[in-house]
């Protein structure tokens, strides 16, 4: 992060501290663009995202004056968002519910580009679906790890664990879906194409 | 098991994003609020109608030979509105606390206090008030309606008297007060006084001059500006006004039109407040000094001084003015601080040599109201009616 970056946030978290809306307009467009796309990919869907993305923002302003400009304004802002989904995945009564992934009047088809993004779909529901039997600590490590591509070490930041505990969370969901998988042949294409390709091959 | 990219993000729509900002500004605004908003604040204008009564009891008290009836009367908030207080003197004084401005009333004035919007306006119908008003800044605006005068206060002392008919006063002692009468406009600075009959005028007694550094240049001395202003000011033309000078506080020879030229050369003898010592010559590696120094400080005290001493870095030795601004929002965002007044005037000095416009004459107003007595006040007034 250049100095002029970081500059830039302190100044910008200045003006949000005195309560100005065009200041927190601002940092609510500079960031929720990563914000969103880390939350969907923990949920696997948009459809509680209003208010998720919401509750998220408004942690970020209410404990704005908490950061200490150690770590760097973005990270920080994921930390929130991540405890923000922490909460709403140990606190809802129910599942999370993915979005619908097939288009019911889409004309099946079974080859070529059309069937591989049907596949596609369906392997991403029933990736989520597996998700749901996690914990929601292991949900958190597993999707920001394996999915949102972060590095352990970062993951174990933003769920405030160590780099050990985050890894061990990881490694027993990545067990799980693997479960799920054998039990589940779209979703063992999905997250193996290769596999799936050389076993079909070779009956 | 690899993952990573093959989770497409469907994109929120543009309505819900909106939708989601709207709730997210309005929530911000509202947590920022609650935590600014002391209990304290919000009973100030509530108990006004209870301090005024105070102050008639005093009032009474002070004046024993005053008439026996009630001289004092408030109307409550309840009777008129959770945000009017009427206070009405027959033989005494009385001091009304709103919390963001004091109103002394003489004897015999009738007035009434509204907020509108978060503004203040006091409606003068017969009297005499002097008022203390705390900087508004970027709150709603402080106005004294008499007749159909309105003093639009920034953040003075200054006192308004009204006849009841046409006659209205104002004097100023602080600051910089704008009277408005129908089409006509005058600024009023402090020891000047304006009538809706005579216009501008100074004050026979002006303030005692301040420990206000006036720049020592015959030049500027010689070329001050004519005020523009005196043609409102003598709505009726009454007089001398020409020649008079809103800025009473440094009296100068209005005879020569300055020129901008004059005008930089003012500016920059204005001194720039001192920056912390980063120990280094290298303007880059001070930057990068201050930008330590602002990270590893809870103290916004500190960060503003360091924060301050970049936008000088940035603005002298490195020209970098756009920059050097930018920095300063955040030093100039709260008020208060030697560095506070400092960066009113780094921020005057970046936008004034580059331009006498309207951001110029803005943060010159600006430094006029929270420095009044500052050592660039007087180029500052200058710049104002250039």
């Amino acid at each position: 992060m250049t100095a002029a970056a970081y500059v830039d946030d302190v100044l910008l978290v200045d003006r949000c501290l005195t309560g100005e809306p065009a200041a927190t307009r601002e940092l609510f467009r500079r960031h929720r663009g990563r914000v969103h796309a880390s939350l969907y990919r923990v949920l696997g869907t948009n459809r509680d995202m209003d208010d998720l993305l919401q509750e998220a923002f408004l942690q970020v302003f209410q404990s704005l004056r908490g950061w200490r400009a150690e770590a760097s304004l973005a990270t920080w802002i994921d930390r929130v968002a991540v405890r923000a989904a922490y909460r709403y995945l140990s606190q809802r009564g129910r599942r999370v519910q993915t979005d619908s992934l097939t288009d019911e009047d889409a004309p099946s088809e079974t080859e070529g580009p059309g069937a591989n993004r049907q596949l596609a779909r369906d392997g991403v529901k029933r990736l989520y679906a597996a998700l749901e039997e996690l914990s929601p600590a292991a949900r958190l490590a597993f999707t920001l790890h394996e999915i949102d591509g972060r590095p352990l070490s970062e993951v174990a930041e933003l769920v405030g664990s160590s780099v050990t505990a985050t890894k061990l969370r990881v490694w027993r969901a990545r067990k799980k879906i693997e479960l799920s998988a054998a039990a589940d042949p779209v979703l063992g294409e999905f997250l193996d194409p290769a596999a799936a390709h050389s076993t079909q091959e070779a009956t | 098991m690899k993952l990573q990219g093959r989770i497409p993000v469907e994109p929120l729509d543009d309505d819900r994003l909106v939708r989601i900002e709207r709730n997210i500004v309005a929530g911000a605004a509202e947590r920022a609020e609650l935590a600014h908003r002391s209990p304290r604040r919000l009973f100030a204008f509530s108990a006004a109608a209870l301090a005024a009564v105070a102050a008639g009891v005093v009032g009474y008290a002070l004046h024993p030979g005053a008439a026996p009836t009630t001289a004092l009367t408030v109307s409550p908030p309840a009777a008129l509105g959770a945000q009017t207080v009427a206070v009405s003197t027959d033989s005494q004084h009385s001091t009304l606390d709103i919390g963001d401005a004091t109103i002394t009333s003489d004897p015999a004035t009738h007035f009434e206090v509204v907020r509108p919007d978060g503004g203040v306006t006091v409606e003068l119908a017969l009297g005499k008030v002097e008022l203390s008003v705390k900087k508004r800044h970027d709150r709603p605006r402080f106005e004294v309606h008499a007749g159909d005068t309105h003093v639009v206060v920034v953040g003075t002392k200054f006192s308004v008297e009204y006849d009841g008919k046409n006659h209205v006063d104002v004097r100023v002692t602080e600051g910089i007060v704008r009277v408005e009468r129908a089409s006509d406009v005058a600024k009023v600075a402090a020891g000047n006084e304006w009538t809706s009959t005579g216009g501008l005028i100074a004050l026979a007694t002006p303030p005692t001059p301040t420990d206000a550094i006036t720049i020592d240049d015959p030049k500027l001395r010689d070329h001050h500006a004519t005020a523009p202003e005196t043609q409102h000011i003598e709505p009726h033309g009454t007089g001398d006004g020409a020649t008079t000078s809103v800025a009473a506080k440094h009296p100068v020879d209005p005879t020569h039109a300055m020129t901008y030229g004059d005008l930089k050369a003012a500016i920059r003898q204005v001194p720039v407040h001192v920056v912390i010592d980063a120990g280094t010559t290298d303007p880059q590696a001070a930057i990068s000094f201050y930008v330590g120094n602002v990270a590893h400080s809870d103290d916004y005290g500190v960060k503003r001084k360091n924060l301050y001493s970049m936008a000088v870095v940035q603005h002298l030795k490195l020209g970098r003015d756009a920059e050097a601004d930018h920095t300063l929002d955040s030093v100039v965002e709260r008020r208060g601080g030697d560095e506070y007044a400092a960066g009113v005037w780094l921020r005057l000095r970046i936008r004034c040599l580059a331009a006498i416009d309207d951001r110029c004459r803005q943060v010159a107003r600006q430094y006029l109201d929270d420095a009044p007595n500052g050592p660039g006040a007087s180029v500052a007034q200058r710049i104002i009616l250039e």
